[in-house]
């Protein structure tokens, strides 16, 4: 059975004993300097934070340069990993935190930098469910729908921004985002609420 | 909010250019091995966050300034002392080379070396100037006389 969105982003790489060590044993090896071990972590998870950082600031290059010196500063800081969150949570949070302090430092508003749609959305069952709906979204083009997506998200505020890349987008529980973002998981429920609400005022006939 | 999960479909199958990751972790570790730091740190806080992660070396550098300080209290009560055969005190300097300055514009054109006297102690380094007007011009520690 197909793993849903939700399963495929928030769950760490099985483990089949042979091949994949845990993230523990590469975290332990890197930190003694292996340098492999840690290029092994940054494979595992280069995808999902990239998405992560793209999806909060919508721009292909600002999410390239944030993703890698997240990896770089997680590398830094692997001293300080105490590995009471799993090495998952941990990068994550980094990765948040430095995308959210970028944006605050950010004085205008950037224009967008959007990537492609891959063609595998003709596939995904909320986008047909969609798109078969008689509304006025249905005669737009993909491009688009994309882009009055992207520019309601960017009228969020930074963290109600986060908040819903976190769950809408890439699945994370409340509670995993409360891990991320050092919040109760009521404070995600909230500003996931009113993210939400803020979003259906800005796509208006999008979304009705 | 059921069209709302729905529309944000497309944010999950937004993709970089195709090849983008397979080349993204070597970038990174090539960034690490070049040493590159992600923070605008001055070099302190940069010290600081070495000696925070390693405490080995802070106790070490810890070790280093306190010893220096203890080397410092220690040669302090030697200067306060007034004592001027053995100290460090350099206010009697000004007398010597008031007293060496008129000795030699009495002699004449060519100095003959002359010795200052500023109280230096046994444990003192003695200055030597071999530069300028007083070429050959020697400091040693004695006591306070001025040699002719």
């Amino acid at each position: 059975m197909k793993a849903s969105a939700a399963e495929r982003a928030v769950a760490p790489p099985p483990d089949d004993g042979a091949s994949e060590p845990d993230d523990s044993v590469l975290v332990r090896k890197a930190r003694d300097g292996d340098l492999n071990a840690y290029d092994e972590l940054v494979r595992r998870y280069q995808e999902r934070i990239y998405a992560t950082v793209y999806h909060m600031t919508a721009h292909h290059e600002d999410a390239n340069d944030l993703a890698q010196e997240t990896f770089i500063k997680a590398y830094q800081a692997l001293g300080s990993f105490k590995g009471e969150a799993g090495f998952f949570t941990w990068l994550y949070r980094i990765a948040v935190n430095r995308t959210l302090n970028f944006l605050k430092s950010r004085k205008t508003r950037h224009h967008l930098s959007l990537n492609d749609v891959d063609a595998r959305i003709e596939h995904d069952p909320d986008w047909i469910a969609l798109v078969s709906e008689r509304t006025p979204r249905r005669d737009l083009s993909l491009a688009e729908l994309q882009k009055n997506l992207n520019i309601a998200l960017q009228k969020l505020s930074d963290v109600h921004r986060a908040v819903v890349t976190l769950h809408d987008i890439q699945g994370f529980s409340h509670e995993e985002i409360g891990r991320i973002m050092d919040c109760s998981s009521g404070t995600v429920r909230s500003r996931l609420h009113y993210a939400r609400q803020q979003l259906q005022a800005h796509l208006g006939p999008y979304v009705k | 909010m059921e069209s709302l999960r729905k529309l944000l479909a497309i944010k999950r199958h937004e993709s970089p250019p195709p090849g983008y990751f397979a080349t993204f972790s070597a970038k990174v570790i090539a960034r690490i091995e070049a040493g590159e730091s992600v923070d605008a740190l001055p070099w302190w806080r940069r010290f600081l966050l070495i000696l925070a992660a390693r405490p080995s070396l802070a106790s070490g550098f810890a070790l280093i300034v306190g010893l220096s300080v203890l080397g410092a209290i220690g040669v302090a009560p030697a200067v306060r002392s007034g004592d001027l055969e053995g100290d460090l005190m350099l206010g009697s300097a000004p007398v010597a080379i008031q007293a060496a300055l008129g000795g030699w514009s009495e002699r004449g054109a060519t100095p003959a070396p002359e010795t200052y006297y500023l109280g230096a102690s046994s444990v003192a380094p003695v200055l030597a100037r071999q530069t300028g007007p007083f070429e050959g011009f020697v400091l040693r520690p004695a006591s306070l006389s001025v040699a002719h």
